[in-house]
């Protein structure tokens, strides 16, 4: 079966029953405690807001009174903490960075202004705590028995998951049900980069960092490292949920097989896979369990080691995994083997390694400044031999 | 785990260059140094032999800041990358980082910058099994290091390079090996390891992988995730040289003529391949063909693997290669099948299973790979409209030059009607010798 086949199937269940067909068993955003849903286009008379929060009713403003609005809703980058923005269109994020570019840096919504930025900031971010796209999140949670563009309209969801109401109170109330759970392992990492990316926020608004201004090289060199390592711890998240993994099956993302031990190695195990569409390659890192893909194990059970080899023979892949405990999988064992999560110690390390090589002064790419060019003599023969005149290479 | 010490690396440390001796004419020289002699038989001596790779060597010695070197598939990169690295490390005693996309580009460069003369070694981590680096040997900790005297080459991944101390690997010049796999901001971040670059690549291939969100830079044409060499022309464009190279030694002139103005609009070059070709019993095969196959099943459609694998069989069943060498039977070893799909490559891999020489991959396992004959499956096959993955344009010349002698192409008469990327090729695909 392809994965296409795969969801066809659960929306076709989906159709058939008339209810969601859950697509994860847990929440795939981390609780969020400061909600606030907004609804925001930007037009030529300027930007139009309209905002909940829970306990707060809806209203709408434009421009200088929507910065007040929010303002008023506790969005500032002075506050203790952030505002989650819950969002359910693609227009409402570049108008709210259209309002915060429009106000003034040193005025009295400067703040909220900054903050609207950090939102701009971390919307690229998945399972962010900062910016929750309420349809997608939708999406990844549950499939409906529609068609899969008609998920991306707030109005799907609010009737197939029975959610009263319309708006933004309606969307606060759609976000209860999103978050409903356990959320997803791993997520506690992106967490974690929301808040230092929340701290480094208010310092820089405390030391007069222009939010208007475009990122340096620097600064944009480890923003795209950040949404990378983060992406993939995401994705790394999404594989730690059993209904998931059933169907990342059908993707290769996690392979199913039968181990079989190397004679002579105690830390290495073959896998014959049962089927040859793994995207698992030599030198990826794994973790596997023995066991059915939808499977609990617990940290004990499972083994971690390298893709060391893969080979195809008769159209069957076989996988050779080298690492902790590998070895001591009995043959015949039916295993499940999965990428390893990345590291975010070693991330973390990438990261700030990375933000010191950008710290070189002296190298015109790391700056950005134009370079300066410094001359070295080049012998003779070389340079007739750019001017197209040949030379001798015949030694 | 090494810190980095407070001050920046020098941006320029002076060095012993092998002797001084007869000099060009040299440009105005902020910190003059003595040329090297000319010698005879030194490594790289073969770059001179062609007036643009002896540009490349003469804007990397003469010290422009940023060389761009973009080149056609077959062009030569890695023959350029380390016969340059060769002659900048021997004869003008310069130190001369590598950096390449892949472990395995990487080990290729290190196998092939072996030479008498040049000092090259390869960062490979300790816990990974040693490779087949030829006369380079792999080195790790604090064993990866420049000669204390004279010129040097160092080799590695762009990864690995970033997690190195520029204060202890600074180099005189950067060589980025396919740097338009390299996303701006890697490529940057070398910048802290030398003054200088050389980017070599090839730019109508697959962009840089990058799986984060790039909404902040969407249009940025310097963002950080924008292939390398391209970001750097919209931020220094006149602070660059630019050497086109002009000719593949891979592509014949059918496939030039089709992929050039397709995927290279901006990079005019011909064919120098040598005389090849395929014949079957019925006679020469020619170079680019197709079959149309209806896929009424979408990409997944067995229609599709099953026309792959059975032109495989038929290539593999009396066809003859013809080359300046000579002519021999057309093996298993020499075909290939690109496929756009993980699913695909691995259904047409089951089907081929009595025939485990044929090498059969996605485009991006194929990057850099090339075979006497092809076969791919066209990345729009079953698709009524072209989406993102199927309509990448680098990934679909990708998959349609990775031959020498001959290319059959499975096209989905179906797709015919997809929009974007896709549409102006497959009419053109379609006006080819069908078979």
């Amino acid at each position: 079966m392809t994965a296409d086949w795969y969801d066809l199937a659960q929306r076709l269940y989906a159709a058939r029953t008339r209810a969601v067909v859950a697509r994860l068993a847990a929440a795939p955003i981390p609780r969020v405690s400061n909600p606030v849903a907004v609804r925001a286009r930007q037009l030529r008379a300027g930007v139009t807001v309209t905002a909940a929060a829970p306990g707060r009713a809806e209203a709408t403003a434009r421009d200088g009174e929507a910065l007040s609005l929010l303002h008023d809703l506790g969005v500032r980058v002075t506050a203790g903490s952030w505002r989650t923005l819950v969002t359910a269109d693609a227009a409402t994020l570049p108008a709210l960075a259209a309002l915060a570019r429009s106000a003034d840096r040193a005025g009295p919504q400067a703040d909220t202004a900054a903050h609207l930025a950090w939102w701009a900031d971390r919307a690229d971010f998945p399972g962010s705590s900062a910016v929750v796209p309420l349809t997608a999140c939708c999406q990844a949670r549950w499939v409906t028995g529609t068609g899969p563009a008609a998920e991306n309209r707030l109005g799907t969801w609010l009737a197939w998951l029975a959610v009263p109401g319309s708006g933004c109170p309606a969307m606060i109330a759609l976000l209860d049900r999103v978050q409903a759970g356990v959320p997803l392992a791993l997520l506690e990492w992106i967490e974690r980069a929301d808040a230092d990316s929340w701290a480094a926020a208010r310092r820089g608004h405390d030391g007069g960092r222009d939010w208007r201004q475009p990122d340096s090289v620097g600064q944009a060199a480890t923003g795209l490292r950040a949404r990378c390592d983060l992406s993939d711890m995401y994705a790394a998240a999404l594989l730690t949920d059993p209904l998931f993994r059933r169907r990342a099956v059908h993707t290769g993302h996690v392979v199913t097989g039968t181990a079989a031990s190397v004679p002579g190695s105690k830390n290495t195990v073959t896998v014959t896979c049962d089927r040859a569409d793994a995207r698992l390659r030599a030198g990826d890192e794994i973790t596997g369990w023995a066991g059915r893909p939808a499977g609990s194990p617990s940290p004990a059970d499972r083994f971690g080691g390298t893709i060391t080899g893969t080979g195809i023979s008769a159209g069957t892949l076989t996988l050779t995994i080298t690492g902790t405990r590998a070895g001591s999988t009995p043959a015949g064992t039916r295993v499940t083997i999965c990428p390893a999560a990345p590291d975010p110690q070693r991330q973390q390390l990438g990261r700030t390694r990375l933000r010191s090589l950008y710290g070189t002064r002296t190298s015109w790419l790391t700056t950005g400044r134009h370079p300066a060019v410094s001359r070295r003599d080049v012998p003779l023969d070389i340079v007739v031999a750019a001017a197209g005149a040949g030379g001798d290479a015949g030694g | 785990m090494r810190t980095l010490p407070a001050a920046d690396p020098p941006a320029e440390q002076p060095r012993t260059v092998p002797d001084g001796a007869r000099t060009a004419a040299a440009p105005e020289s902020s910190q003059p140094r003595p040329a090297a002699p000319a010698r005879q038989g030194w490594p790289g001596q073969e770059l001179l032999t062609t007036p643009e790779t002896a540009q490349v060597l003469h804007a990397a010695w003469s010290g422009d800041p940023a060389v761009l070197v973009p080149s056609p598939p077959g062009a030569g990169k890695t023959r350029l990358v380390t016969l340059l690295a060769a002659a900048l490390s021997d004869r003008a005693g310069m130190r001369v980082g590598i950096a390449a996309q892949t472990r395995a580009q990487a080990v290729e460069l290190a196998r092939r910058a072996a030479a008498p003369g040049v000092d090259a070694v390869l960062m490979w981590s300790r816990s990974q099994a040693a490779p087949a680096s030829g006369g380079t040997p792999p080195v790790s900790g604090n064993r990866i290091r420049f000669p204390a005297q004279g010129g040097g080459v160092v080799i590695g991944t762009t990864a690995r390079w970033l997690f190195c101390d520029p204060h202890i690997l600074y180099c005189d010049i950067m060589l980025i090996d396919e740097a338009w796999q390299a996303t701006y901001a890697d490529a940057g971040a070398l910048g802290a390891f030398a003054g200088q670059v050389v980017c070599v690549g090839d730019p109508g291939q697959i962009a840089p992988v990058v799986t984060g969100a790039v909404s902040r830079w969407d249009r940025d044409p310097h963002g950080p995730h924008i292939p390398a060499p391209d970001a750097l022309r919209a931020a220094h464009e006149d602070a660059l040289t630019i050497v086109p190279l002009p000719h593949t030694w891979r592509l014949g002139p059918a496939t030039t003529a089709l992929v050039q103005p397709a995927y290279y609009p901006h990079l005019p070059f011909g064919s120098k391949r040598p005389a090849e070709h395929v014949a079957g019993p019925a006679g020469p095969l020619p170079e680019v063909t197709h079959r149309p196959v209806a896929a009424p099943g979408g990409p997944d459609d067995p229609l599709l693997t099953a026309a792959c694998a059975a032109r495989v069989r038929e290539l593999a069943d009396g066809h003859q290669l013809h080359t300046a060498a000579g002519i021999r039977p057309l093996a298993s070893a020499d075909i290939a099948v690109v496929a756009p799909h993980v699913s695909q490559a691995s259904a047409i891999r089951a089907l081929l299973a009595d025939m485990p020489d044929v090498l059969t991959g996605t485009a991006n396992q194929m990057q850099g790979l090339e075979r006497a004959a092809v076969v791919t499956l066209h990345p729009l096959a079953g698709y009524r409209e072209a989406a993102g993955f199927s309509a990448d344009p680098g990934r679909a010349c990708v998959m349609l030059t990775r031959h020498r002698a001959h290319l059959t192409v499975i096209t989905d008469p179906l797709a015919a009607r997809a929009d974007a990327a896709g549409t102006t090729l497959l009419s053109r695909l379609q006006g080819t010798p069908q078979v």
